[in-house]
């Protein structure tokens, strides 16, 4: 019985949202607001238990260490008293710059010296001889100094194009991602019993379209 | 009324009717077309077919109810190969606050915890706060990191993580996700300890991940439900995704119809700005 309630309530969900593409209406507010706040509740117990179990736990343990952390993170909230607004600045700075020294190791090595060894490949199949083509191509459409654009004449026009390329599939991609979402909303919604809320929700549109021209009337 | 003029007319309502069509009817009446598999997806699948009893998994997941229907599919048909395979260690972490109800969804689905015994053959460890600075902990030492696993057991009190430290100790690791941890991984466990590492992602997110499995940085990526589809094909266990690839493909060409519509009347209509 609650899998029924459960199954029934998340299609129910599920076309209150759908409800958009008829118009802005109450039933889409509710499903949307229920949406954000499920998720934010969820999020903030989720927070808390992390401080739980990443910080306090282990002072209890004797880590005094920790209360470092704990006491930088209680500062993020002096953001909003003007009078000691400086001292958050610090728990920000110190944020970002552990994020910065943790990424700069990784990035450099995985985004620049792992590219450029990825790059250069034998030039023994075609789809290699296409790959390298194309960075070259489309490393020189980046290239802004006058004299090497003459000298190179057509290539970086080439390049453009295969960017043009690499942007329908980025769009096409896109529309496949949007159409999964939609596959997936459809498991839910099509088997028997949720199947038969489609009518139910269509018949209250139709009702509400009806009632409407009456009014404009 | 001319043919420019019916093609120049805004079709909103009947464009959404048709896509529903597209999708509905082939998912009540399946046609069964074939599924193609993809190398990208095949590389995981002939990676985690090579793995030995004492072998770790790790599996990051950022799904969430956004990227479910896309990412979940994938997860569920990965989690089930992996469980296959005798004496591999599995270990579970979310980088998201959703995470921990769709890992446990997956575990429930998959009947693991009565096909395997937890905290010796597999292990949750939930949501961890921190983006890349809690997957560098992870990577450096879980121990340190983290008092207790997402059901509130001491860590030391698991058997399976006597021997796991951090990523020195992790065969594979195999991120689910839309968003940045991917690359966290990439930064921490690949380029630091040199752990083998493939992505399961959305569509949107796939073009950006092909720039490092070209250049041998990832060793697989499952690509959206279609990726989710060839997987379930492979391990012999078709699921949601392989049901949806027939919708998937008639609304695909429901949309170069619609492509191909809409520039007969730009150019038709004598290409107006």
């Amino acid at each position: 019985m609650t899998d029924l309630i459960m199954a029934l309530g998340s299609t129910a969900l599920i076309l209150m949202i759908y409800t958009i593409l008829y118009r802005e209406n109450p039933a889409f507010r509710i499903g949307e607001h229920l949406m954000v706040g499920a998720t934010v509740g969820h999020a903030v117990v989720l927070a808390i238990f992390q401080i739980r179990d990443l910080a306090f736990l282990k002072v209890q343990q004797g880590q005094i260490l920790y209360v470092v952390p704990i006491l930088l993170g209680v500062a993020l909230y002096l953001q909003f008293y003007r009078a000691y607004k400086h001292i958050a600045r610090v728990a920000i700075a110190f944020m970002l710059s552990v994020g910065i020294t943790l990424s700069a190791r990784g990035l450099i090595s995985v985004n620049v010296i792992g590219q450029i060894k990825g790059a250069i490949v034998p030039l023994n199949s075609v789809q290699n001889i296409v790959y390298t083509v194309g960075v070259v191509c489309v490393l020189l459409y980046f290239v802004y100094e006058e004299r090497v654009s003459k000298a190179v004449g057509p290539v970086p026009k080439v390049g453009r194009w295969l960017l043009m390329v690499t942007m329908g599939a980025y769009f096409a991609n896109s529309i496949m991602g949007r159409l999964s979402i939609v596959i997936g909303t459809l498991n839910t919604v099509l088997p028997a019993p949720n199947v038969y809320l489609i009518p139910v929700a269509l018949l209250i549109l139709v009702a509400d379209a009806w009632t409407r021209s009456k009014k404009n009337q | 009324m001319t043919v420019t003029e019916m093609l120049g007319r805004n079709y909103k309502q009947i464009i959404y009717l048709a896509l529903f069509a597209s999708l509905a009817i082939p998912m009540i009446n399946p046609i069964g077309l074939p599924i193609p598999i993809d190398k990208t997806t095949a590389d995981i699948y002939n990676k985690i077919e090579t793995l030995q009893p004492g072998d770790v998994v790790v599996l990051g997941s950022n799904i969430g109810a956004a990227i479910y229907a896309e990412v979940y599919p994938q997860y569920v048909a990965i989690m089930e190969h992996v469980l296959r395979k005798d004496g591999v260690k599995l270990l579970l972490v979310d980088h998201g606050t959703e995470g921990p109800i769709f890992t446990e969804r997956a575990l429930q689905e998959l009947n693991v915890y009565n096909r395997k015994t937890y905290g010796v053959d597999f292990v949750h460890l939930g949501f961890i706060a921190g983006g890349e600075a809690a997957i560098a902990g992870l990577c450096r030492d879980l121990h340190a990191l983290l008092q207790v696993d997402y059901k509130g057991n001491s860590i030391s009190s698991l058997p399976m993580l006597d021997d796991i430290n951090g990523a020195q100790d992790f065969t594979i690791v195999i991120d689910f996700t839309a968003s940045a941890d991917s690359q966290f991984w990439l930064n921490q466990a690949y380029a630091t300890y040199g752990t083998a590492i493939a992505f399961g992602l959305t569509a949107v997110k796939v073009p950006d991940a092909y720039a490092y499995y070209t250049a041998g940085q990832i060793f697989g990526i499952v690509e959206s439900l279609k990726g989710a589809a060839g997987y379930e094909i492979l391990i012999n266990r078709p699921g949601i995704a392989a049901k949806g690839m027939d919708a998937q493909s008639i609304a695909h060409l429901l949309y170069i119809a619609l492509v191909l519509l809409g520039n007969l009347a730009y150019y038709m209509g004598g290409r107006k700005e």
